[in-house]
């Protein structure tokens, strides 16, 4: 049993005790975020495209399991697979329009078709405007199991989480995933090689919506309530910062971002009030100049080196 | 060798990992007119922007008229008296002929070398018919005429010259090769890339050989005729 | 009373004012990111911040030390542009040779940071500043009343941007720049200075948006959002117009101001989605925008 397959086993099992030591609402946010970042890193840690308007996909897929549960009383299994199918297609859409520019242009159609997306969510009646949209039954799952009991909830949460995560894992190290990598290194020869290198980017674009739909949708049941916040350029930028944070093409960098910028969010909110977006602000900037690798970048490469002097050494 | 007025010294240059020039030692007299020889990829472009300054990475000693300009940052070249002519010309296309040709200051009023607009104008007459032209719209060979004339006008003494025949006709590489010994007998040191040998060969006092990055050979004017065979079986001519 | 297309006229022609208001600082702050994308190849994310900051430095100068509007208009732009010559110096200077991408990054942290900051010192509530009192009032035109203030508004944001025009395109320095966007190596190689110039540039243009936030703040309620909601609109202004040309960010900022003006009074929903609109139409059928190179 390898070291790797160690720390998959105790994330896991840490995963499933917690709960009993810290609050689980905050876990589920927690993980809802750490979700959506590995759906983002997708598009800018793996294929290398980076997209400034994925709080759409998040946003959007909270409305559609919203409206669904709410209004059409649909369950929550139904309401979460809704959301990631609303998410996937204004991705395919999205992906349409923006995937035949590159870098900076790219950039700049996501972020203008998810403000189009927010500009019309803020006019449209039943998204409950600038209210947002209150009251999102946690439902049964299946029919069976009461998620009104946060413990439930908690348990739903996370089990999406590790498949997910799992899913992405796989994705990224299955042949499809090999391409992404090979297009973000050297597309012209991805291109020579006779990949149809746009396909892939919208395929890549599509999967990253959806599951950034799934972490929407978590998000929204958990907390019973989806708001045009959840739309807004700003947690694009957020999810950005918190991929760059944690090290892009990595699996675990995602998830150590959202982690400290959540928990610094949450924790430090209260103690230092305006300050915090100066202080996550600077740590930002600190990463991109002196540690463009991130978090998880940079201590995979000390602790290999290390490993190198150790091994030299011996 | 007197008069010294440029010499490299053990200069290797990179082109990120690519290790292009290796060692070069080269020395130019002044009023002398060089002309770097070689074959394709041989370097010799490399030695000109590793003079200027345009190489990512470059170590060893480069001496202008006695002054060691190794250390100097990219635009402080140009002061020394250096002007430069890049292979693909570098006519800006924003730019109309006349803001083209007055774009590089003056960087030595005092040299003697300075060539002022009017005479600019009276040599290369072209140039003030296009004046209110783009840049890119002239044909090559009014290109070409331009990219020197902007730096004759700087007061540069050093020209630095990258295949400037290459694509022209022939009737306009003759006036080039007018111009050259025009500036050769005002006193200019010249060192010139060219790949083409029936152009270089009348006109340089002396020919540096460049093979794989570093002078192997020199070749004297007066040794010219005897070695003729033996170069351009070397050039694969 | 005239009706255009069931409009009363008045009303319109009130839109098209602030319309055409609006567009002088789309045009003013987009001249700004254009010309700083296309020296310095990275898109300014602060630049909204900037203007921000910059009505909130003439609020600074008014509230403790008493100087009005005039000095604000002198003073402002500099310590603006200087703050700008500092970020460049430090921060920007370190991410040249890498991806557009990191200056994207770069900037929106420092919004991020400037913006903090501002709520910190500010707080989040609005505040207001004065319009100066030479140019209070209104204006009689006969078949309609302008307020003064935001007809110097129109006339300051276009004779910058004239001026800023004339410059770049008609002098020898405008040349120089012209040429360091296209091809900076050889400039250098000229004996050009180009890190000093990239370096005023980027001051100069931090400057001018600041000074768009002069002229903006006795406009509106002060608070450190403003620089958020315009950003994202002036990008939009930039795309359409072609990133790095001059006459595109001017044409298209009034153009677009014009626009949100009209839909606001015939279909006020889509004002706000009109120049998002615009901008995905433009990129699919223009890529490199109206009036973009290459």
């Amino acid at each position: 049993m390898n070291s790797r397959t160690l720390l998959i086993l105790a994330g896991v099992a840490i995963l499933a005790v917690a709960p009993v030591f810290v609050y689980p609402m905050l876990i589920v946010k927690l993980l809802c975020f750490a979700l959506f970042a590995s759906a983002f890193n997708l598009m800018l840690g793996y294929t290398g495209l980076l997209s400034f308007g994925h709080a759409m996909f998040f946003g959007i897929a909270g409305y559609v399991l919203g409206l669904g549960m709410k209004h059409l009383g649909w369950p929550p299994e139904v309401g979460l697979l809704a959301g990631m199918a609303g998410a996937a297609l204004l991705g395919l859409i999205a992906g349409a329009i923006a995937i035949r520019r590159e870098g900076i242009y790219f950039a700049m159609i996501t972020l203008a078709i998810s403000q189009l997306i927010y500009f019309i969510a803020m006019q449209v009646e039943w998204t409950g405007r600038d209210d947002g949209l209150h009251g999102i039954p946690r439902g049964h799952l299946f029919g069976i199991i009461d998620l009104s009991n946060d413990f439930a909830l908690y348990g739903l949460v996370a089990v999406c989480f590790v498949l997910a995560l799992a899913g992405i894992r796989r994705i990224v190290t299955s042949p499809f995933g090999q391409v992404l990598t090979a297009i973000r290194e050297n597309e012209p020869r991805a291109i020579s090689l006779g990949y149809d290198v746009e396909r892939y980017k919208v395929m890549a674009f599509v999967l990253s919506a959806a599951l950034s739909g799934l972490a929407g949708g978590l998000k929204a049941l958990a907390l019973s309530y989806e708001s045009l916040n959840d739309l807004h350029w700003s947690l694009s930028g957020e999810v950005v910062m918190m991929c760059i944070l944690g090290g892009l093409g990595t699996l675990s960098g995602p998830v150590v971002g959202a982690f400290f910028v959540i928990v610094l969010q949450n924790f430090l909110a209260d103690k230092v009030g305006e300050w915090l977006s100066v202080i996550i602000g600077l740590v930002f900037l600190f990463c991109i100049l002196a540690m463009r690798k991130g978090f998880v970048g940079e201590f995979t490469d000390r602790l290999s080196s290390l490993r190198k002097k150790q091994r030299a050494a011996s | 060798m007197a008069g010294v007025i440029l010499s490299l010294n053990d200069v290797n240059g990179w082109y990120g990992e690519s290790h292009v020039l290796h060692g070069v030692n080269l020395e130019v007299a002044r009023g002398e007119v060089v002309s770097l020889i070689g074959r394709n990829g041989a370097g010799r472009t490399t030695i000109l922007r590793a003079i200027m300054g345009l190489l990512e990475r470059r170590n060893g000693r480069i001496e202008i008229k006695g002054r060691d300009m190794s250390a100097v940052a990219a635009h402080k070249l140009a002061m020394a008296g250096l002007g430069y002519c890049p292979e693909e010309r570098g006519i800006f296309s924003t730019l109309s002929c006349e803001e083209n040709l007055l774009l590089p200051p003056v960087t030595r009023r005092d040299s003697g070398m300075r060539v002022s607009l009017s005479e600019i104008y009276e040599m290369f007459p072209n140039l003030a018919e296009r004046a209110k032209s783009p840049g890119t719209r002239l044909s090559g060979g009014e290109q070409q005429m331009l990219a020197i004339a902007r730096i004759l006008r700087t007061g540069a003494d050093i020209l630095l010259l990258d295949e400037i025949s290459e694509g022209l006709a022939p009737v306009i590489v003759q006036t080039l090769a007018r111009v050259i010994r025009e500036l050769k007998s005002r006193g200019f040191t010249i060192v010139m890339v060219e790949q083409n040998f029936r152009f270089a060969a009348p006109l340089a006092d002396r020919f540096l050989v460049i093979e794989h990055g570093r002078v192997v050979d020199v070749v004297q004017q007066s040794e010219l005729a005897h070695r003729m065979d033996e170069i351009h079986r070397f050039l694969g001519v | 009373m005239t009706e255009i297309f069931g409009v009363p006229a008045q009303v319109l022609y009130g839109q098209l004012l602030l319309g055409l208001v609006n567009g002088s600082f789309y045009a003013l702050l987009s001249l700004g990111l254009s010309v700083i994308f296309g020296l310095l190849n990275i898109v300014n994310f602060a630049h909204g911040t900037m203007y921000m900051l910059g009505a909130f430095l003439a609020y600074a100068l008014l509230m403790p030390l008493g100087l009005g509007y005039w000095w604000a208009f002198i003073l402002v732009p500099l310590v603006a542009g200087g703050i700008g010559i500092i970020i460049e110096r430090t921060i920007l200077h370190r991410i040249y040779g890498l991806d557009n991408i990191y200056g994207l990054l770069v900037t929106f942290g420092l919004t991020m940071v400037i913006e903090g900051l501002v709520r910190v010192y500010f707080g989040v509530s609005g505040l207001r500043y004065p319009v100066p009192a030479s140019l209070s009032g209104m204006l009689d035109l006969g078949f309609m009343r302008l307020p003064v203030y935001r007809v110097w508004v129109i006339v300051a944001a276009l004779g910058l941007c004239l001026v800023t025009w004339l410059v770049i395109e008609r002098t020898r320095l405008g040349a120089t720049l012209r040429a360091g966007t296209e091809n900076p190596k050889l400039v250098q190689a000229f004996g050009v200075n180009v890190p000093l110039l990239v370096t005023l540039v980027f001051g100069w243009g931090v400057g001018l948006a600041a000074l768009a936030g002069v002229l903006a703040a006795p406009l509106m309620q002060l608070t450190p959002q403003i620089g958020h909601s315009i950003i994202i609109t002036v990008f939009g202004v930039v795309v359409i117009g072609g990133m790095g040309s001059i006459l595109g960010s001017i044409l298209s900022g009034l153009t677009l101001g014009v626009l949100e003006g009209v839909a606001k009074v015939y279909y006020p929903e889509a004002s706000s989605t009109v120049i998002f609109v615009v901008m995905i139409l433009v990129l699919l059928v223009r890529p490199h925008g109206l009036f973009g190179k290459q």
